[in-house]
């Protein structure tokens, strides 16, 4: 996680324990009402035709009104140490209203130029809680209550909106503010969480109780998390749409120091849309000695000085460059409002990569390299079905990913708007998918490595075999650059030995980075994480081949002050 | 020197028993790393610490929340809490009181000394998480410290005031019945309150929320102070949002406490109550605003305690002023002093008022009270203090920190800071209800005024903070002004005339010494208070008191009107009662 200026758009991985959810529990899914017959569909419809009806006798009336209404329910269960730390279980109902005046072509959604500053950036709104119980009409209560507010607050954007376009020198993007998209109908059987509370239970008590062994461990902690989401979706276009997704989840970490005070984090996720496919013990506990042995390496680990030089992203590692350098850049949005840097609006059809290299989004693939894709839904939401995006074909960049605020030359949404229940949405990535043509093997690309360094003449390259995340600036108001945090970095010296460093952050700029890609290898792999940016929380994956990098900067990472603990632990 | 009263050594000595079970495993892994760290714990040759203290909190929970007679949220929660205390130097001169942008250290569990511990008793993993704890707090004490000092030798640090009281230590137990109450019997409580506002179409929004918890805390120190006291308590409250014709919001909100379940009210008698209050919030949309107005004020019942509570109880906490090497951190903390510290030997009140807090107090007037303790959260025997004796301010509320003119804690630390508990006003000479009225209308008439004022509820800032029943951890409120939710003119022939959009200025505690009468009667009310003090339950914060006060009369307050903007009243009907029209 990160703060500062534009720099929210994080790979989170793993929040903090208090706020994290939880479980380890079977999905089944059931026989359930369709989304016509559902209460909450039947108080969206009869609200939207009320509203509609009633709005339309304002003077100002509403051209467009929708309601998102998503149900989770959630479990959590936490244990540091061989201990449980925390068990909850929840299930709650949040709502979002999109009331639209003016019309497609300028509506209340406008951007305020010149009245918004560059370095604001959305707060959590308080989320809309709706009554969980299916009662009619509670959740039109509700429901018609923060229709009139929208509404209210609509009316009153678009008079600023409309003042501001005379105002302000004349728009650069001239496209509409709402795309025209066909409605939809799509149902799905509700998902429910059947819960052995006393098996997570015990569960991280068991995957915890290794690194009670090690008093320089200072943190230790296993997180179950499942959550049940329903979503129910309905417009005035006549949209309805019941969507069920179920994610199982479970974050080890562990914290060492090194001696001189640097904090030392590892991690593993592993991330399935059904409980069979979350890992038995045996894997769990493998990776928490190799979790064990990495930290225990890391602490004797030598500290990296920026470098400059040739480097291999392992696959993860180049997932989630990719997802922070070029993905965030692809985001529509991004391309419309006047104070983003826009890296990449007026290159469509120009090479933007090497020309081996293809980038997808694709919602609709739920399983790739062995793994379940977090970033996979049937329907975005704003109501549009979700679709494969070509964005780079063999280097060439061909589009972008679209909510249904169109941008010139894609008037239409590509099933990419998204939120966290409770933001407005706008366009995201789902699962960025990475594809090299003329891909090598592993030990291949690693020799290229090392040609690279003798060409260079270069003491060492840089393997980077794991990472925790990333961050990057989009904003014109500061440098675009790009942080992506590594753990587990190896130099690689020009007769192949490696040797395990610490301390470093990869950073550049997005467009030098993508000149100096050389090749790809022939495995591809997936990172699953949580995205933050305005529109919210949301769960996405990139899947990438490891790469070849002719020159990469690391800089400092910034380090804790911190002694190590006066005393032992324990008499 | 070591000084205890009378009443406080009684206590020890009655309580001379050991305030843990011997297999308590939380216990004896607070008292090994206790032990290990007051005889182990130094670095190279700076100072080892003078005292350290445990605190360990078990929170266990269920809350739920309904709107228009349907659950909205609940849930079961159960957090163990460690509170680690630290002090480097000695009672004289210690680290604490000290503030600095640099105090953070932006290190590993820096932030904040509240850790959470397993809920399973594990010694090892409880004894580690107190060692890393008590490892961060000591290295936090010693960078304090050495900033403290660096100050100390430019500045004169109200000298002859000492950081830290000495205290005998006390060994206790303060166990009150623990509250288990279902989920299910919670969430039923709070549909059918809730469903109530099916009747009240006047009513735009509404949210009515229930917490019963149960707060285990498990304390010792290095001093031999050792005590376990579990303290239960029920949290209800019910917001109604309405609205006048010209957008005025009309909030109101009601709020409920107690220590027992059955002390809560049948949902017959909260729904009689709500009845009321919204029938009263309802009038007042015909009402007509107020505007600004400069008189006498009579607040009346309810609103006597509620004032004094909101404006005068503060000045009664003793806080000392914090020491920092930074300028802005100590406006913004000298923003937030309003004790009466300098003020012991003054007169506050007028001489014919006297006002205490006894925190022991279990009941009053028959009524039980829904906080009380016999042991404060620094393991100081609590006990009545008579805080202002006809008139004049005699002590103040305080902790182990002391301030200038106190030397030892009144048993008043609750959280992190000291805390009124259950306040009493003495009348010696008060008036009756008619009489009070009728000073009022004698001073209007004597002002040459068209009418006066009562009122009779002022506002809680505190619960107006809640958004959907769900109290913001951590709000104060400081700053928030105080409106008056139903206030009267009353002209000279006796006639009341329902007024809005009444809010105080200018009333602080200093005016509270020429208060020109009070009646005899006194009014009970239990509200959260406006403190600085942490709050430890999940999802509201019982910082509550309970105060008796009576009506109070002034010769001149200042009413404004609210600077809020009034947004427009809703365009289209609320569809429940629509249909039914």
């Amino acid at each position: 996680m990160v703060s500062g200026v534009g720099a929210r758009f994080a790979w989170r991985f793993g929040l903090r324990l208090a706020s994290l959810i939880c479980v380890f529990a079977v999905c089944s899914p059931t026989t359930a009402l369709s989304a016509s017959s559902s209460v909450v569909m039947q108080a969206m419809k009869q609200e939207l035709a009320r509203s509609q009806k009633l709005l339309g006798q304002q003077t100002v009336t509403p051209y467009f009104i929708s309601y998102g209404i998503t149900q989770t329910e959630g479990m959590y269960v936490t244990g540091s140490f061989g201990a449980l730390t925390g068990s909850r279980q929840e299930l709650h109902r949040v709502l979002d209203v999109d009331v639209r005046v003016g019309s497609p072509e300028m509506d209340n959604t406008r951007q305020i130029r010149g009245r918004t500053s560059e370095f604001a950036f959305p707060g959590h709104p308080s989320p809309i809680e709706v009554p969980v119980d299916d009662d009619l009409d509670s959740i039109r209560a509700v429901l018609w209550y923060r229709t009139d507010k929208t509404y209210q607050q609509a009316v009153e954007q678009l008079t600023r909106a409309q003042t501001n376009t005379q105002v302000e020198t004349e728009q650069e993007d001239r496209s509409a503010d709402f795309s025209h998209d066909v409605s939809q109908h799509y149902s799905e059987p509700l998902p429910h969480l059947k819960i052995d509370k006393a098996l997570l239970e015990d569960k991280v008590r068991k995957y915890t109780a290794a690194f009670a062994s090690y008093a320089d461990i200072y943190e230790a902690t296993a997180v179950f998390v499942a959550t049940a989401e329903t979503r129910w979706y309905a417009n005035t276009e006549g949209s309805e749409i019941q969507t069920a997704q179920t994610y199982y989840r479970l974050y080890i970490q562990a914290v060492t120091k090194a001696a001189d005070g640097m904090e030392l984090p590892r991690f593993e996720t592993f991330w399935a849309s059904a409980p069979e496919r979350l890992p038995d013990d045996h894997t769990v506990l493998s990776a928490v000695q190799k979790i064990i042995s990495d930290l225990r390496a890391l602490q004797n680990a030598p500290v990296v000085d920026p470098y400059v030089g040739p480097a291999i992203l392992s696959g993860r590692a180049s997932a989630v460059f990719f997802h922070e350098v070029f993905g965030h850049r692809l985001e529509g949005h991004r391309l419309k409002r006047d104070y983003e840097g826009q890296t990449f609006k007026r290159r469509i059809n120009e090479q933007v990569l090497p020309a081996e290299f293809s980038v997808y989004s694709d919602p609709t693939v739920h399983r790739l390299a062995n793994q379940d894709l977090a970033g996979s839904y049937d329907y975005d939401s704003e109501g549009i079905r979700a679709r494969k995006v070509a964005i780079v074909e063999n280097g060439v960049l061909r589009n972008f990913l679209m909510s249904r605020t169109p941008i010139d030359g894609f008037p239409n949404s590509n099933g990419h708007g998204r939120n966290q229940p409770g933001f407005a949405a706008t366009a995201r990535q789902s699962n960025l998918i990475i594809e090299a043509s003329r891909p090598v093997s592993h030990e291949q690309l690693k020799k290229m490595l090392i040609e690279e360094i003798k060409q260079q003449k270069k003491p060492f390259g840089l393997l980077f075999d794991d990472i925790t995340g990333g961050f990057t600036i989009t904003r014109r108001i500061m440098p675009n650059a790009f942080n992506v945090m590594p753990v587990m970095v190896y130099r690689v010296y020009p007769d192949g030995t490696e040797q395990l460093v610490r301390g470093v952050d990869l950073i550049g700029t997005p467009l030098t980075a993508f000149t100096n890609i050389v090749a790809a290898d022939d495995q591809p792999a997936v990172f699953n994480g949580i995205c933050v940016a305005e529109s919210g929380a949301i769960p996405v994956s990139a899947v990438s081949p490891a790469l070849l990098f002719s020159e990469v900067e690391v800089q400092k990472k910034s380090k804790s002050q911190e002694r190590s603990p006066i005393l032992p632990f324990g008499d | 020197m070591w000084r205890l009263s009378a009443r406080a050594l009684l206590f020890v000595l009655m309580s001379c028993s050991a305030a843990f079970a011997s297999d308590d495993i939380v216990q004896k892994a607070m008292r090994d790393e206790l032990d290990r760290s007051m005889r182990e714990l130094t670095l190279a040759n700076l100072e080892r610490p003078y005292f350290i203290a445990y605190r360990i909190m078990d929170v266990t929970s269920t809350s739920a929340s309904a709107t228009f007679g349907s659950l909205i949220r609940s849930r079961e929660n159960h957090v163990r809490m460690l509170n680690v205390e630290i002090r480097v130097g000695d009672y004289s001169f210690d680290n604490t009181g000290f503030i600095s942008a640099r105090s953070d250290r932006g290190d590993r569990g820096s932030s904040g000394f509240v850790n959470v511990l397993s809920l399973d008793d594990n010694y090892e993993q409880l004894r580690r998480y107190i060692w890393l704890a008590t490892d961060i707090a000591y290295k936090k004490a010693l960078e304090d410290l050495a900033g403290k000092q660096s100050i100390a030798r430019n500045k004169n640090l109200s000298e002859g005031v000492p950081d830290f009281t000495h205290e005998y230590p006390v060994v206790a137990d303060d166990i009150q019945p623990s509250i288990d109450i279902s989920r299910l019997e919670i969430e039923k409580r709070v549909r059918s309150v809730s469903s109530l506002f099916r009747e009240m179409p006047e009513v735009l929004t509404s949210s009515v929320r229930l917490l019963v918890a149960n707060v285990d805390t498990r304390y010792i120190n290095s001093e031999g102070t050792a005590f376990h006291k579990l303290q239960p308590w029920v949290s209800f409250d019910a917001k109604a949002a309405l609205q006048a014709s010209d957008g005025m919001p009309l909030d109101n909100s009601l709020a409920i406490y107690a220590r027992k379940w059955i002390d809560l009210p049948t949902t017959e008698e909260i729904t009689s109550r709500l009845r009321r209050m919204v029938a009263e919030t309802s009038s007042l949309k015909r009402a007509s605003p107020l505007g600004n107005y400069n008189g006498p004020v009579l607040f009346e019942d309810e609103a006597g305690a509620e004032v004094l509570e909101q404006v005068f109880l503060p000045g009664l906490l003793a806080s000392k002023a914090p020491v920092s090497d930074n300028p802005r951190l100590l406006a913004a903390s000298a923003q937030q002093q309003t004790s009466f510290v300098n003020r012991i030997g003054s007169r506050v009140l007028p001489s014919f008022v006297g006002l205490s807090d006894d925190p022991t107090l279990e009941e009053y007037l028959g009524k039980q009270l829904p906080i009380t303790y016999k042991i404060d959260d620094e393991g100081v025997s609590s006990h009545a203090t008579v805080l202002v004796q006809n008139g004049t301010l005699k002590t103040l509320l305080s902790t182990r920190t002391p301030v200038e003119g106190l030397s030892h804690s009144t048993g008043n630390r609750w959280g992190e800071g000291p805390m009124a508990t259950n306040v009493v006003v003495a009348v010696s000479k008060g008036y009756s209800r008619s009489e009070l009225r009728q000073r009022l209308l004698r001073m209007v008439t004597e002002r040459g005024l068209d009418y006066g004022i009562i009122v009779r509820r002022v506002s809680n800032p505190v619960l107006a903070d809640q958004e959907d029943g769900y109290r913001q951890p951590g709000s104060t409120s400081s700053e928030a002004p105080l409106n008056c939710l139903l206030a009267y003119k009353v002209f000279p022939d006796g006639r009341e005339e329902l007024t809005r959009n009444l809010q105080l200025s200018g009333l602080n505690a200093t005016a509270f010494r020429d208060v020109a009468g009070v009646s005899t009667d006194l009014t009970l009310i239990t509200e959260p208070m406006r403190t600085a003090s942490v709050t430890f339950l999940d999802g509201g914060d019982p910082n509550v008191v309970s105060v008796a006060a009576p009506s109070l009369l002034f010769e001149n307050v200042t009413l404004g009107t609210p600077t809020v903007d009034a947004p427009r009243p809703p365009v289209m009907p609320h569809p429940y009662f629509d249909s039914r029209n």
